[in-house]
């Protein structure tokens, strides 16, 4: 395998360690002329906000040829020199910056970019200090660094080696970290924050009980080996892969892609380690013999929008999905915002335009038009079976080799059985002096009226294949001599060729009519009167006998109510008077096809006439001529040629050998008829021909820079390719999670820290360019990111490693110091505290309410939403069609997601139309108002009051309960009375107006009735009036927050 | 109850994380009752805005989606009919790219069917079909050569409403909400209503990212006012429980989050607090702006006959006069229809009928109650019509006219824009622009100043970059400003 990722040659110059610096905080460094300025946290910021735009890494904007973001650049000779270490007031750069001279000030006056008098300071005391310049840390190769050593007294209180890292930087900040959060807090906090919904009163009762480091671990290991982990670790990935249920733009009209989410949730419980995660979503179809999982992983790709617009052009909106494609990988793993190379080289990062489009040409190879083709999806697609439909298709592979196997009797009785059918037929022959059966026809022509093609085979077989119209008549012309014929016989049979493999050209068919004519050249013909029919199998009011009348009406048909018609199946008409063929005389055989259902007509047939006097059902096919010959002779005298011609007619004809291969084609024509009703889902395929790529102005599909074709590559300064890797997807997502790509882990695990403290080390979790925030705690993120690496990049690991931290199970209070000198709590003084996203907290009503309907996986659901807003965005065209029962109730991840518009009361959450991966987190009254009054949030109020009615008689221990049971812990006296005070309140206007009652109650689909046994009024005046307080519960701040 | 110094000490950091050190000048009063806050959110007042004295304090969006004909309304070119039914010369055409529907087909000038007329002292011509506006003429600044790049509907009024053809930046009104702040107590800083042609005609859906905030915090977006149901999503209270009673619950839910705030000393348990009562203050006002009973017959008269339809154009018109004297900062109003393809001689007569009264009755108002001094209104499409004929030329039932982003026309009234007047102008087809273009980015330069901001320092920074409205163009169209 080769290495994928080669690293950059450092100069020692270049390197000088991430861990030089301390802290992104920047409010918590004084910066006098005692501190040591460092590049990174002092001087890059200014200069890239500041200077990168005229004097950055954009070489077509770069003036006065002079670049400040390379160390070249810095250091380069110019007259004036441009910085002369230690000497600041020698320095042309702090010349530029300090003087008010506006032809040659820096920035420029009217650049709206000005520095302030502590910037210009920071450039100042940076020369003075030496002017050392360090390589943007991000970018620096991983080390793991040492865990700091603690003082006696805090190393007590760090529980792993997170804690060191968290509790050196407080004591630099002179802060301290708080007291362990309450029990009850931290098992909500760390429910809430494993699997997205909160713990049970009695999970609560039993951790408190015994809150002890050995059940608190416990509780851990339990919680990540929950499949609701799996769900929740799933909301922020979809977000991140920008999914949806619909594509967008006009139309919106909706895909299938919830397989490729319940891969996500799988991934996750299953564990799966993140550079496998990574590798099957980016390029699974190139594995080597990629399973269905691997393909259907890469549909994270797939999921951005879709342009199905009359009128638009298709290349421009295919270009368009490789941009999205690119920068949402860029984006996700590489945490950078590789979009502005799109038109012109990085102002700030070292990226270059030509490298944009390197990394676009991986994504530039997949087989697709531009056009929605694929029903709602667009190519390339892939059949789905549902979790039943998988099962039932590997039981029918088992069952297929079975009936493989069961063909054949072992060799001894199969010889035994042989020789005594040939001492028959040949007694037989003896004593008829003829064999006695059906013999096969062998027709001169076949036609059809319809124009559909014919064809007929050595065995006498009629195939109709070709244009496939609704109604269609058969006219089959017989020229072998026929004596004393008394029936006919009518073989419908099983064909591969046929679509689920016939015997009607669509599996079924309505033969209306069977004609038999006499003709001859020099006469009229002769139509054949038939006395009779019978056949072995007819659809219920579709008998065999209706082919008699000219009646197009009804006719003879095969379907049996499941879907088993590829059966061979048998007619036999009899004829009212025995039939000889005169010389030059032809027998024609018509048969119609004019019933109402449409292409109903018959696929594959066979023909064969007999001289028995009564012929039935189960009367056997005489041996044809070939066979008939042989046996005729005694079977002495046969050669070997002929010994096996036998052989293999009697195998064949042997009921084993019958029925198994009627088992396999019933077997086949299930998995066909599957197959044809699986779902599909978009994925990831690569063209065989390379598709050109070339560099684009301004990203425009139709405007290539130059002729010059691009092959796909890696950007210079994150490291190249590898010289002897594949040139495809397969190698860009082993580059992405080489240990040495110095991202990819980083970006990662601060996305993991973000999910569970909130914001994270780097808060801007999308951006590690130079434009990004400095992490708060670098070495903590280079160690959290080594550690992840060094320990096969496990998630739950990882996850682990975090909740288990003294820091993670501090108190949420927040001390006025603390508030001061950190009003961010960037240092983690104490545990965050922020709402909950809006989807949780529906979650979390359900589940407090006991609504939740816990299943994995599937299809989308539609609960409640106001009436009309689909209608109204889109003119009426498309309506909600809102689902009842157990779908009303299903995590908020389940919610069909419309990308137009997005389901209402799931407030603070990305639009999905690009990747996301930073959570907003706004507080405005429209948030309250979903909380206060959404049929979701009333239903749920209502049916917790109900549950607490039940469970508990007593006034005093209901109240307690609603609010225990929500919030997981002792009201204090006065929050005792505020609740009675609020059920007084609304006692007393229930008991005034009762008919309120009802229209409370009557709020969401679950019935409120039988609720309470018996149920009077004074009972819906309490479950109103609990209802009352149950909505109050579910919007406290409390209730709303991750604590 | 007295409040602890720990509560003390939060409030007083929750101001001061609200306002911002720096800032001065509008945004203050502004920012004090601003709908929504986050601590990410850099504070508005950072950016030094406003940036100079405002012409104008709000701005009425009239969006006409689907794009009007400025051939047939605006754009008097009496020598076109001699043209008419002969193929547009390619010294006009010169090879311009067009929407799918009629590249690479002949191109036969279709000349209006329609009389224009002068209209008002000023005496600009515009077509019979827009008497109302006609009236109006001397109050309204017409711009005919306005340009854009998109030759389809969602990207070419994205671009107008958000400054990039992709979904994905916030929308105009949502920067002012960023820039400016609110400017009121009781109503959103930015809202939207939509409505469609009488006789539908298209297909251009609202997407909710017409009025979407971006990568703005989510507070900034608009507040869709809808044409049924509630007017806000989730404003009423349930059935079964009166404002009384949820007065109370409301109360009492205050008085439980004040007891946590004590307890925990996290100053975003007051905000919320303050976010309740808002929405409770909403719940009232909404209706009442909502409410157009209490307005007397001959206001009513102003916005013609369909004004007592919810939902209507006329009937939205005469909220967005309510919203701009409650001090809602940005009111986008949306009106689908127009795109007129193989019905022009048929439908362009009903569509004019259902917006041309409703739009200049709204001007009439503004200015008699002297708002339309400090009240920026726009009206126009993302982008014109062609001038020549899609369809059939000789059957007026099925011919119209494709879509056009090189030239069209789009008038502005009142918020320091002169009227009177007329900017710019086509060439002999309508089809180039001819004299002194306007981007669409100079658009959203020109109406960002007359809010006293410079779109060059109205920006945000995200994914390491600063954004603007105008990306990185636009240039003010001084001369139009009074």
């Amino acid at each position: 395998m080769p290495t994928y990722y080669q690293p950059r040659k450092f100069s020692a110059l270049l390197v000088i360690a991430a861990a030089t610096f301390i802290t992104g905080a920047a409010t918590l460094l004084a910066n006098n002329d005692n501190t040591s300025i460092d590049f990174n946290r002092d001087i890059r910021p200014i200069l890239a906000n500041h200077c990168y735009q005229c004097h950055g890494p954009d070489a077509k904007t770069r003036q006065a040829d002079l670049r400040l973001d390379t160390q070249a650049g810095l250091a380069e000779q110019r007259d004036p020199p441009l910085i002369i270490q230690h000497r600041p007031a020698a320095s042309e750069l702090i010349h530029r910056i300090t003087t008010t001279d506006s032809d040659v000030q820096m920035p420029p006056p009217d650049s709206n970019r000005n520095l302030s008098s502590a910037q210009i300071n920071l450039l100042t005391q940076w020369i003075r200090q030496g002017a050392n310049y360090s390589g943007h840390w991000s970018l620096q190769p991983l080390v793991k660094p040492a865990v700091p050593q603690l003082k006696k007294r805090v190393a007590k209180w760090a529980r792993n080696p997170l804690d060191h890292f968290i509790v050196a930087k407080l004591q630099s900040a002179q802060l301290q970290p708080s007291t362990p959060a309450p029990a009850a807090t931290l098992l909500r906090r760390l429910t809430l924050d494993l699997t997205g919904l909160p713990p049970t009163p009695i999970q609560a009762q039993a951790f408190l009980a015994n809150p002890t480091a050995e059940h608190y671990e416990q509780i851990v290991d339990n919680l990540l080996a929950q499949p609701e982990y799996g769900e929740h670790l799933a909301w922020n990935w979809l977000v991140a892969a920008r999914y949806s249920d619909t594509n967008g733009y006009q139309g919106d009209r909706t895909r299938t892609s919830h397989f490729w989410r319940t891969w996500v949730i799988n991934a996750f419980n299953d564990n799966m380690p993140f550079n496998q995660f990574t590798i099957e979503q980016l390029a699974g179809d190139l594995l080597e013999s990629p399973t269905l999982d691997q393909r259907i992983a890469t549909g994270f790709n797939r999921n951005h929008p879709l342009n199905g617009e009359g009128g638009r052009i298709a290349e421009e909106s295919r270009v368009e999905y490789v941009f999205d494609r690119t920068e949402t990988t860029g984006t996700v793993w590489l945490g950078l915002t590789v979009g502005c190379a799109r038109c012109h080289d990085h102002k700030y990062d070292p990226l270059t335009q030509r490298e944009y489009y390197e990394m676009y040409a991986f994504f530039n190879n997949i087989d697709e038009t531009g056009r929605v083709d694929a029903g709602g999806d667009a190519n390339p697609v892939l059949k789905v079976p549902t979790a039943t439909q998988r099962q039932r298709f590997d039981s029918i592979k088992r069952e297929l080799a079975n009936a493989t196997g069961s063909a054949r009797l072992p060799a001894e009785k199969e010889e035994q059985a042989r020789t005594e059918w040939i001492q028959a037929l040949q007694a037989e022959h003896k004593h008829h002096e003829r064999f006695l059966g059906w013999n096969t026809l062998i027709p001169l022509k076949a036609t059809s009226s319809a124009g559909a093609t014919t064809s007929i085979d050595s065995g006498g077989g009629v195939l109709i294949t070709g244009k496939l119209p609704d109604k269609d008549d058969y006219t089959i012309v017989i020229d072998q001599p026929q004596k004393n014929i008394k029936a006919i016989r009518l073989q419908p049979t099983t064909h591969e060729r046929l679509e689920f493999n016939g015997p009607g050209r669509a599996s079924n068919f309505v033969l209306t009519s069977f004609e038999l004519t006499v003709t001859h050249p020099d006469k009229k013909p002769r139509p054949l009167k038939i006395q009779d029919a019978v056949a072995d199998f007819t659809q219920s009011s579709f008998d065999v006998k209706h082919t008699l009348s000219p009646s197009a009406e009804s006719g003879w048909a095969i379907w049996d109510g499941d879907l088993k018609t590829s059966i061979d199946r048998q007619a036999i008409f009899y004829l009212a008077e025995p039939l000889t063929l005169a010389q030059g005389e032809q027998l024609t055989v018509t048969l119609r096809h004019q019933s109402k259902h449409a292409k109903h007509t018959l696929g594959y047939f066979r023909l064969a006439t007999t001289t028995d006097a009564k012929p039935t059902l189960k009367t056997n096919d005489a041996p044809p001529s070939q066979i008939a010959s042989v046996l005729a002779k005694p079977a002495g005298n046969w050669n070997a040629a002929e010994t096996e011609l036998v052989a293999q007619y009697h195998r064949e004809h042997t009921d084993a050998y019958v029925n198994a291969r009627k088992q396999r084609v019933l077997l086949e024509t299930e998995q066909q008829r599957m197959r044809a009703s699986f779902s599909q889902t978009m994925v990831m395929r690569d063209r065989g021909e390379v598709r050109e790529t070339k560099i684009l102005t301004v990203g425009q599909y139709d405007s290539p820079l130059n002729d010059e074709l691009l092959q796909v590559g890696t950007p210079a300064s994150l490291g190249l390719l590898a010289k002897d890797a594949p040139r495809n997807r397969l190698a860009l997502a082993r580059w992405i999670t080489s240990t040495r790509n110095p991202l990819t882990a980083r970006v990662t695990v601060n996305r993991f820290w973000q999910q569970i403290f909130g914001s994270g080390i780097v808060k801007t979790t999308e951006d590690f360019g130079t434009q990004g925030e400095l992490p708060s705690h670098p070495l903590l993120l280079d160690w959290l990111a080594a550690d992840f690496q060094e320990h096969n990049w496990n998630v739950k690991r990882l996850l682990k490693t975090m909740v288990m931290s003294a820091t993670y199970r501090q108190s949420s209070h927040t001390s006025v110091t603390a508030q001061q000198l950190d009003p961010y709590n960037r240092l983690l003084s104490h545990s965050p505290r922020f709402r909950l996203p809006s989807h949780t907290i529906r979650d979390q009503v359900l589940a407090v309410s006991g609504l939740l309907v816990t299943k994995l996986g599937g299809p989308s659901v539609k609960p409640y939403q106001p009436e009309g807003l689909w209608a109204d965005f889109s003119f009426g065209k498309i309506k909600y069609q809102q689902d009842s029962g157990d779908a009303l109730y299903r995590r908020s991840l389940y919610t069909f997601w419309r990308r137009s518009l997005g389901p209402p009361n799931m407030f603070d959450e990305a639009n999905r139309q690009t990747c996301n991966v930073r959570t907003a987190r706004t507080n405005t009254p429209l948030h309250a108002l979903t909380t206060l009054n959404d049929i979701t949030y009333i239903e749920a109020a209502r049916v917790f009051a109900q549950r607490v009615m039940q469970l508990h008689d007593q006034h005093e221990r209901r109240l307690e309960y609603l609010f225990r049971a929500a919030l997981l812990r002792e009201e204090t006296a006065t929050e005792k009375a505020i609740l009675q005070r609020m059920f007084t309140t609304a006692h007393a206007y229930y008991q005034d107006s009762p008919e309120k009652c009802k229209e409370l109650l009557q709020i969401g689909d679950k019935p409120y009735e039988q609720t309470l046994d018996p149920f009077d009024n004074q009972d819906l005046i309490d479950l109103a009036t609990y209802t009352n307080i149950a909505n109050m519960i579910f919007n406290t701040d409390e209730f709303l927050t991750r604590e | 109850m007295t409040p602890d110094p720990i509560t003390q000490y939060s409030q007083q950091l929750t101001r001061r994380r609200f306002f911002g050190n720096t800032g001065t000048g509008l945004g203050i009063a502004a920012l004090s009752s601003l709908m929504g806050t986050s601590e990410s959110i850099p504070a508005a007042t950072d950016l030094g805005a406003p940036h100079f004295p405002a012409k104008a304090k709000r701005v009425i969006y009239m969006f006409q989606n689907g794009a009007p004909s400025h051939v047939d309304l605006f754009d008097h070119k009496p020598g076109m009919a001699k043209f008419h039914d002969t193929q547009l010369p390619e010294s006009i055409q010169q090879g311009k790219r067009l929407s799918t529907m009629t590249q690479g087909k002949e191109q036969k000038v279709l000349s209006t069917p329609w009389k224009f007329q002068p209209y008002g002292k000023c005496g600009t011509q515009m077509s019979e079909l827009v008497p109302h506006m006609g009236s109006i003429a001397d109050d309204i600044c017409l711009v005919r050569s306005m340009h854009t790049e998109a030759v389809n509907h969602a990207p070419a009024i994205t671009y107008f409403l958000t400054g990039s053809e992709m979904p994905g930046r916030p929308s105009f009104g949502s920067w002012l909400s960023y820039g400016l702040g609110s400017a009121n107590d009781e109503l959103p800083t930015f809202c939207a209503m939509t409505s469609v042609d009488r006789e539908l005609s298209c297909g251009q859906i609202f997407y909710d990212w017409y009025w979407g905030s971006g990568f703005l915090p989510s507070h900034h977006q608009g507040v869709k006012f809808r044409g049924n149901g509630d007017p806000v999503l989730y404003l009423s209270n349930p059935n079964g429980i009166d404002r009384k009673l949820r007065k109370s619950l409301l109360d009492d839910l205050a008085a439980l989050n004040n007891l946590r705030q004590q307890e925990i000393g996290d100053p975003e348990i007051l905000t919320r607090i303050t976010q309740y009562e808002m929405a409770y203050r909403m719940q009232a006002s909404i209706p009442d702006l909502t409410d157009i009973n209490t307005e007397p017959q001959h206001i009513l008269d102003l916005y013609g006959p369909d004004v007592m339809r919810r939902g209507s154009f006329a009937q939205n018109c005469l909220l967005a006069r309510r919203l701009a004297e409650k001090g809602v900062r940005f009111i986008q109003l949306m009106h689908a229809g127009w795109d007129q393809h193989n019905n022009l001689p048929t439908q362009l007569s009903v569509q004019t009928k259902d917006t041309d009264q409703p739009a200049a009755g709204l001007v009439r108002d503004l200015k008699q109650r002297g708002l339309l001094e400090d009240t920026l209104v726009i009206w126009g499409g993302e982008f014109g019509r062609t001038p020549f004929c899609q369809g059939d030329m000789h059957n007026k039932k099925q011919h119209g006219r494709d879509h056009h982003p090189y030239c069209f026309s789009l008038w502005m009234a009142g918020g320091g824009i002169r009227g009177g007047m007329t900017y710019g102008e086509s060439d002999d087809f309508c089809y180039n622009t001819a004299k002194d273009p306007v981007h669409v980015h100079d658009l959203q330069a020109t109406i960002l100043n007359q809010l006293g901001l410079d779109h060059e320092r109205l920006t945000y920074k995200f994914q390491g970059r600063e954004f603007r409205l105008t990306d990185v163009h636009g240039k003010v169209v001084k001369p139009i400003l009074s």
